[in-house]
């Protein structure tokens, strides 16, 4: 599977990205990343690794699980305070919904490590991109790591002068950061630049087109996974589409609805903030809560 | 016709700022190997940049008097024109090196040149086995020694088969194996018609050189013939050039 064409991972991407999107119901969003993990194991990806480097963001990600759980209304109340709802079965529905929706597109985006920079190059130009473009794109993904060193150094070169990270109080911080920012761009910007000579310096636009000298072909592999892919998320669409005017498992339409021409505050807000128990609304409710 | 002619060049990179070339006047003949020699700080990088089009284009400044390359001057032309002219490889092989492959770094330029597949596929074999670097063909480049990345850097800019070669202190940090290999590399070179400028600041590097040249604060003091120059021990110990 890693000697697909790098065109056709671009499809994958696009296609679980679109769905992961659309997708708006914790179970479908489930099987769709199932869905991913199975595909990452054919590129012999090991997700389970790689989301292990990315654990300093788990704060985040909770935080985003809490406020889009708390804010978001409707549904059975599954924890009250003094009236006030603070989770709902819609809140926990949204936040599962956001979960996936992360999980899938970052597991989805790592498609991208299984092929070089150049490839990547190479199909963004076969697409009809300008190789300007294309050219930026690869320059960004091999930059990140060498911006990411700097950050290093630039973190170590004030520490060996003697700041002390943890014990800067909160009004120095900002002065801090000033001092540390400044020399970071600087350094990126002088790098930026020479980068932008060598590449001039080794004839980079000296013609309005430039040739390659690998050309990127399809496979009849490439041309099966590409129907799959796009045939099966079409049909979702087209699903997805129909669940819009009638309620189905794909979409939480059934337990939430904004009404036209009514303010968003009195159609999402006042129910949760009034309401204390809640069942589900006839199709004819505006709010899609009624009060008991 | 001379392959680079340099007239009364002087600049500064800011017009109230210090002048750092002075009136820097030299011809350069084609399979000639020029040395430029002198202190850091004394201008030798500047001539360099000057001779590729950095300078003014992308680094400004105020720039006088005239620098030609192959009967082109410099001023009027970008400098992807004057790639194909002048190939320019610096001191520093990181900011060079952009590519994930030695074999796509040294494709680059080629590809540039809208040159057929079969044709860039040729020059990058032809590089690959002039620089000997058939062993980390697919390799990444930021994964390679100094001295290896260096090389990739030369091969880089030598597929574009520039007529003149400027090459900025490459040789300071590299091990006598590796200077060797490059001096050999250049020795060939010289035999094809090539223009090479080397400026180092070691006397060492220099013994390839059929010419000489000295600065000393951005003026060009001394112009002879490489075995002179490196007999004249009273002129290099002045100059605080003989280690």
């Amino acid at each position: 599977m890693n000697k697909l064409d790098p065109r056709t991972k671009i499809v994958i991407i696009l296609c679980l990205s679109t769905l992961a999107v659309v997708l708006n119901s914790p179970i479908p969003l489930l099987v769709l990343f199932v869905l991913t993990l199975v595909i990452l194991s054919t590129f012999r990806i090991n997700f389970i690794g790689i989301m292990f480097k990315f654990k300093k963001l788990l704060p985040l990600l909770l935080v985003m699980l809490i406020v889009q759980s708390v804010f978001a209304a409707g549904g059975e109340t599954l924890l009250a305070y003094k009236g006030i709802n603070i989770l709902t079965s819609n809140g926990f529905n949204a936040a599962l919904c956001i979960l996936f929706r992360m999980l899938i597109l970052f597991s989805s985006a790592m498609l991208i490590m299984t092929s070089s920079s150049k490839d990547y190059v190479l199909a963004l130009v076969q697409l009809k991109i300008p190789y300007e473009i294309a050219f930026m794109v690869m320059v960004a993904f091999r930059f990140l790591p060498v911006f990411l060193e700097e950050i290093k150094d630039t973190l170590i070169a004030v520490q060996l002068r003697g700041v002390d990270l943890k014990r800067i109080a909160w009004g120095n911080k900002v002065k801090f950061y000033t001092h540390f920012f400044t020399p970071l761009l600087w350094s990126v910007m002088l790098k930026a630049r020479q980068l932008a000579i060598t590449m001039e310096a080794r004839a980079f636009r000296v013609y309005r087109r430039r040739t390659y000298l690998r050309v990127l072909r399809y496979s009849v592999l490439d041309y099966y996974v590409m129907a799959f892919f796009l045939l099966t998320t079409i049909m979702v669409l087209f699903y997805v589409s129909l669940d819009k005017f009638s309620p189905g498992i794909f979409s939480m339409t059934d337990h939430f609805q904004l009404s036209p021409g009514k303010p968003l505050l009195t159609t999402v807000a006042l129910p949760v903030l009034h309401c204390q128990k809640y069942k589900k609304c006839p199709d004819s409710c505006s709010s899609g809560l009624i009060k008991e | 016709m001379d392959a680079v002619v340099v007239d009364n060049l002087c600049y500064k990179y800011q017009p109230s700022g210090r002048q750092i070339l002075k009136n820097i006047s030299f011809k350069a003949g084609q399979g000639e190997i020029v040395a430029v020699l002198g202190l850091s700080g004394c201008g030798k990088s500047t001539l360099g940049l000057c001779l590729g089009g950095i300078i003014p284009h992308y680094l400004g400044g105020e720039l006088t008097g005239r620098v030609q390359v192959h009967g082109i001057e410099v001023k009027d032309h970008n400098v992807a024109r004057l790639a194909l002219e002048v190939g320019l490889v610096f001191q520093d092989p990181e900011t060079q090196l952009f590519l994930p492959t030695v074999e796509d770094e040294i494709a680059f330029a080629p590809e540039n040149l809208c040159l057929p597949p079969e044709e860039i596929g040729k020059r990058v074999y032809d590089m690959i086995n002039m620089l000997g670097l058939s062993d980390i063909r697919q390799a990444n480049p930021n994964q390679l020694s100094g001295g290896q990345k260096h090389l990739v850097a030369l091969g880089a800019v030598l597929a574009l088969e520039p007529g003149i070669l400027v090459l900025d202190e490459v040789m300071a940090q590299m091990d006598s194996t590796s200077k060797k290999k490059i001096k050999d590399i250049l020795v060939n070179l010289r035999l094809y018609g090539k223009t090479i400028l080397i400026i180092e600041h070691e006397l060492e590097s220099l013994s390839i050189a059929d010419r000489i040249l000295v600065l000393e604060d951005g003026a060009l003091i001394r112009d002879g013939q490489a075995s002179e120059i490196v007999a004249d021990e009273e002129f290099l110990a002045r100059q605080k050039l003989m280690f």
